[in-house]
């Protein structure tokens, strides 16, 4: 289990302080597909950054995730400018590896021992900067798995690609984290999304960003696009909106 | 290279030669003392290279801008580097290259002159000065425009600072890095051969330039023109080639 515990940021500008976070607590089962929802600009990002390590000016605590140096896969929304131009897709992949400093023998082993558990067609050495986006977040997605990560954070990672290849990359993600049995953090911005993917949903309201609610989704695997027309589902997102008003209460929305 | 426009490529490299020999040496339009002939300016060209000539005024201007150049490429990028990671360095810097860039270079020689001597020191630091400064420049800027997703991807996966530095933040800089070596290419070989001009040379195509004005060889003067053009085009292409391999991903 990875607890987040009071997990609080402000910035401070001439101004005056900003929260940022506001004591966010939350627990992420290991083995399992937490996805976390909330309004615009509510600090998931900035979350995520201090799950990850990239920002280490916060106050509180996040136990089971100590030492965790070089042990966390990280995707990012921004696919093309995350990869390497100057490397193909193999040493994309392998760059954590390269990092590491592991032998080529060990990198290669690693990389089939990793694509044999993952179903996907991609030439290793085709240049990145010729691939879809999809594609290009699927590599992202493998150069995260390489490290056999203790937790894999994606950071709305397929806001910036197409719907169709969304669904296909949804799928791939939720079978590979059941299969290869990953602790997943995943922040999303389209709620039905969260709920496809997660054994439960976080959300959080608006600044300063605090849990609202914890929504735990009992749906069965595989989680195929077909789900989101069974009852259980449509029900799920009943509440889910029911909890997003409350997230957003007490502010506008606006366009 | 589409076929539609190969046929434009190669009309641009012979249209211009035409044009001279039909103005000059079919019609004279001109006078010869403007614009001698062409055959007659192959002819010279042709002297100058078997005759040997030539040769030593060529080395001489090569050894100067090589030399110039290089030494210029290599401290501007290291110097580059490190004004593009430490905003401590590039702040104090800022002024100094600011003013220097802006200078009119040529300006500068008589200075040169004084410091480093009429000999190579003097020419070979001209053609330092101008590719010291490109260098420094967009080599910074480089570094600077590097991509923070990519710092952050390197720093996320367990990446010291060196490494950081070396597989992320230089290769990300390296395409205007090739930037800055196209520009001070054709700046350094622009004062070399303004500064062989002045006194104190012995051999340099810029000395040969001046000399065929003071003796009113108006066809010598054509034959060096086409040989200083053919120099910088096929070292401008050699860059390119360079960046090609080198840096094939840039505005990928």
């Amino acid at each position: 289990m990875i607890s987040i515990k009071n997990l609080s940021k402000s910035f401070s500008s001439p101004a005056g302080s900003t929260h940022i976070l506001n004591s966010v607590s939350f627990d992420i089962p290991v083995d399992s597909f937490t996805t976390i929802f909330g309004p615009n600009g509510c600090g998931k990002t900035t979350l995520v950054n201090i799950v990850a390590g990239l920002d280490r000016h916060f106050t509180g605590n996040i136990e089971g995730l100590e030492d965790t140096k070089r042990q966390v896969g990280f995707v990012f929304q921004d696919y093309r400018r995350s990869l390497l131009p100057w490397y193909s897709v193999r040493k994309n992949i392998l760059f954590p590896l390269e990092l590491q400093r592991l032998s080529k023998r060990e990198q290669a082993a690693r990389l089939e021992e990793l694509l044999s558990a993952v179903p996907l067609k991609l030439d290793l050495d085709q240049r990145v900067y010729s691939l879809s986006g999809g594609q290009a977040q699927a590599v992202c997605i493998l150069r995260a798995l390489i490290i056999k990560p203790r937790i894999l954070i994606l950071d709305e990672p397929f806001a910036a690609i197409d719907y169709e290849r969304t669904l296909a990359l949804r799928k791939l993600i939720s079978d590979i984290a059941k299969s290869l049995k990953l602790t997943v953090l995943f922040i999303s911005h389209d709620l039905e999304e969260a709920i496809i993917l997660g054994d439960q949903v976080i959300f959080l309201s608006k600044h300063p960003t605090q849990v609202v609610e914890v929504l735990r989704v009992d749906l069965p695997y595989p989680r195929s696009f077909e789900i989101t027309t069974s009852l259980q589902f449509t029900d799920l997102r009943d509440r889910a909106v029911k909890i997003f008003k409350k997230c957003v209460a007490g502010t506008e929305i606006k366009i | 290279m589409s076929n539609s426009t190969t046929i434009y490529k190669i009309g641009g490299v012979f249209l211009l030669p035409f044009l001279w020999w039909l103005c000059a040496d079919t019609f004279a339009f001109v006078s010869p003392l403007l614009l001698p002939n062409l055959t007659t300016v192959i002819n010279r060209l042709y002297s100058l290279i078997t005759t040997g000539t030539i040769t030593q005024d060529l080395l001489a201007t090569m050894y100067r801008w090589t030399i110039g150049f290089s030494l210029g490429v290599t401290t501007g990028t290291l110097v580059g580097l490190m004004l593009g990671v430490s905003n401590r360095l590039r702040s104090f810097f800022e002024f100094p290259f600011e003013f220097f860039r802006s200078m009119p270079i040529t300006a500068i020689f008589p200075l040169f002159l004084i410091i480093f001597g009429i000999d190579d020191p003097s020419k070979i630091a001209m053609a330092f000065t101008p590719t010291f400064l490109l260098m420094v420049v967009n080599t910074s800027y480089g570094v600077l425009l590097t991509d923070p997703t990519r710092r952050k991807v390197a720093v996320v996966f367990g990446a010291t600072q060196l490494q950081t530095f070396r597989k992320i933040i230089m290769m990300d800089a390296l395409p205007q890095v090739f930037v800055g070596l196209r520009l001070a290419l054709t700046q350094s070989l622009i004062v070399v051969v303004v500064s062989e001009m002045f006194i104190g040379t012995d051999f340099g195509l810029g000395q040969r330039v001046y000399d065929s004005y003071l003796t009113n060889s108006v066809s010598t003067l054509y034959a060096l023109l086409i040989v200083l053009g053919i120099i910088g085009y096929i070292f401008n292409r050699l860059v390119l080639l360079a960046e090609a391999k080198f840096v094939f991903w840039a505005g990928k």
